[in-house]
């Protein structure tokens, strides 16, 4: 149902610079001068706040859409569209099939033998060489560490033979350092007396 | 080190000789008799006087206090009757008898006080407060006597005479000798700065002396060290002091006295170098003075010293001897006295 317009207020122009305005979103834009001189824009400004109204409460879903059918049936549509649609799915969905050849027919044949065929063990010459390679190793290593340490130690005595010979007798006792503090007045004595006439 | 001696030297000696010109009416006339006369006193003329002459004298001892941080100096004049009758000695029988102090009434508190000092300090002011020729073979070869005139002092002639040592340490003397007897009359002591330190004047002398009680000292005067050390029962920690820093003074008397109050015992070495002195006492028996200094630990050695520009007074506690070494102020070398006694203290504990 169109309102009348207002042969002054009501023209297409007005109005639609009327409903932009911030007065026409204020709480009482109905009290504005357009609004109460056009009903046209009365009655959009009504509307807007029925559907502010709406607008903010949350609408209640429906219980159909909430019943575990609804949700299967969602579901296989879902997969039915994939599977028609991609040439992965299959295979994904499919169970894993065992190799179409063994792996000799499809590697050189020398290659192949020398996989499938253990490594022969070094022998019995082999490994005492080894290990007598071992025994050596450690045997210098344990040399070199005797002899740093004979080394450090002879060193050490000599420099305490030094210090026993060339150092401080530690049978003389170090002299005092004796230290001197001023006193603010004489002390109690001859020459006290003298100077002053009486112990001050 | 030779360089600053020379200038003290210098110094001291040209201000020297404008201090006895100001001293002197005639300047110019003082000057011309000392070219023109022979000195008429010497140090053997008042060593002699001292030994062989009675009098009576009535002098004003003014006590001088050097100014301190904050302290102005200050001056006690005080009265006194010196009776002396000659023995032969250098130690002739006296006796000091206390009359007044200058500008104070009798009877008031630092009346009292002084009469007091005098009743216990006689011996101290009389052998050791004024000018006095100790040794004369040490003192001839520590000391020069200049000869600056005559003078007139308590209506007798006298002669002004300046006693100047040779080293710059010590003090120097400017007396005035009664022409007839060769008493002192006047004595005044200066630094090497020319500060006056002591000074006493004769206000009146007769040349002999009538019945009077001589001074008794508590003190008893012994032979040397050892026998001091007898007499005081053997207590452990007294050092005998070996003079390297002050090589040229002597060991002039050793004194012990026992204080009846609480029984304890103290040993006075007294040295001269003929006209100067200084003492070491050493009191056993008595407890650390510097046990309760803050930063003092057990085995610190610290010495406590005054000094100003009229004595030096160094104090220690070593093995339970409480020791002072004290003398005049310019003296410094009784700081390395004091250290050579210390060391000798802790090596013989």
């Amino acid at each position: 149902m169109s309102h009348p317009r207002d042969p002054v207020h009501g023209t297409p122009a007005a109005c639609r610079a009327f409903l932009a305005s911030p007065e026409a979103n204020a709480k009482d834009a109905g009290e504005a001068p357009h609004a109460r001189a056009c009903a046209a824009c009365a009655a959009a400004l009504a509307r807007r706040q029925r559907l502010i109204g709406a607008l903010r409460r949350t609408p209640t879903p429906p219980a159909a859409l909430a019943t575990r059918e609804f949700l299967a049936g969602i579901q296989e549509r879902i997969v039915a569209g994939v599977e028609a649609a991609s040439t992965l799915a299959p295979h994904i969905a499919g169970p894993v099939e065992a190799p179409a050849a063994p792996l000799q027919a499809v590697l050189d044949d020398q290659l192949a033998c020398t996989l499938a065929t253990p490594p022969a063990s070094p022998g019995e010459v082999r490994w005492q060489g080894v290990r007598r390679a071992v025994i050596h190793d450690i045997a210098i290593r344990r040399a070199a560490r005797i002899r740093i340490t004979v080394w450090v130690s002879l060193a050490g005595a000599a420099a305490a033979a030094l210090f026993l010979v060339l150092g401080p007798d530690v049978d003389r006792v170090a002299t005092p350092k004796i230290v001197f503090a001023d006193l603010i007045s004489a002390p109690a004595g001859d020459f006290t007396v003298i100077r002053r006439g009486a112990n001050r | 080190m030779r360089l600053v001696c020379n200038s003290v030297a210098h110094r001291a000696l040209c201000a020297l000789t404008l201090v006895v010109a100001a001293a002197l009416a005639p300047i110019t006339v003082a000057v011309a008799q000392a070219d023109e006369f022979a000195p008429t006193a010497t140090l053997q003329t008042l060593d002699q006087a001292q030994r062989s002459q009675d009098y009576t004298v009535v002098q004003i001892r003014r006590f001088v206090t050097p100014a301190a941080a904050g302290v102005a100096a200050s001056v006690t004049s005080v009265r006194e009757r010196l009776e002396v009758a000659a023995n032969g000695t250098a130690k002739p029988s006296f006796a000091l008898t206390f009359l007044g102090v200058e500008g104070e009434p009798t009877g008031s508190p630092l009346h009292l006080k002084w009469q007091q000092a005098y009743a216990r300090h006689a011996a101290r002011f009389f052998g050791h407060g004024s000018f006095r020729v100790r040794n004369l073979t040490v003192a001839n070869a520590n000391y020069t006597m200049h000869d600056f005139g005559a003078v007139t002092r308590v209506g007798r002639s006298a002669r002004r005479l300046v006693v100047f040592p040779t080293s710059v340490d010590k003090s120097i003397w400017l007396v005035e000798i009664d022409d007839a007897t060769a008493v002192n009359l006047y004595a005044a002591e200066f630094d090497s700065n020319l500060t006056l330190l002591s000074e006493v004047e004769a206000v009146s002398f007769v040349d002999s002396v009538g019945g009077f009680t001589p001074y008794a000292s508590t003190a008893t005067t012994v032979a040397d060290f050892a026998a001091g050390k007898t007499a005081m029962g053997d207590p452990a920690g007294l050092v005998e002091p070996a003079l390297t820093a002050t090589s040229e003074y002597r060991l002039d008397q050793v004194e012990v006295q026992n204080d009846p109050l609480n029984g304890s015992w103290t040993m006075t070495l007294t040295y001269t170098d003929g006209i100067d002195q200084f003492v070491v006492t050493q009191s056993p028996g008595t407890p650390d003075a510097f046990a309760a200094l803050p930063g003092k630990v057990a085995g610190s050695t610290v010495i406590g010293r005054f000094r100003d520009a009229a004595m030096s007074a160094l104090v220690f506690w070593e093995g339970g001897v409480s020791f002072q070494v004290a003398g005049r102020g310019s003296l410094r070398r009784l700081d390395d006295l004091a250290k050579d006694v210390y060391l000798q203290a802790l090596s013989d504990n």
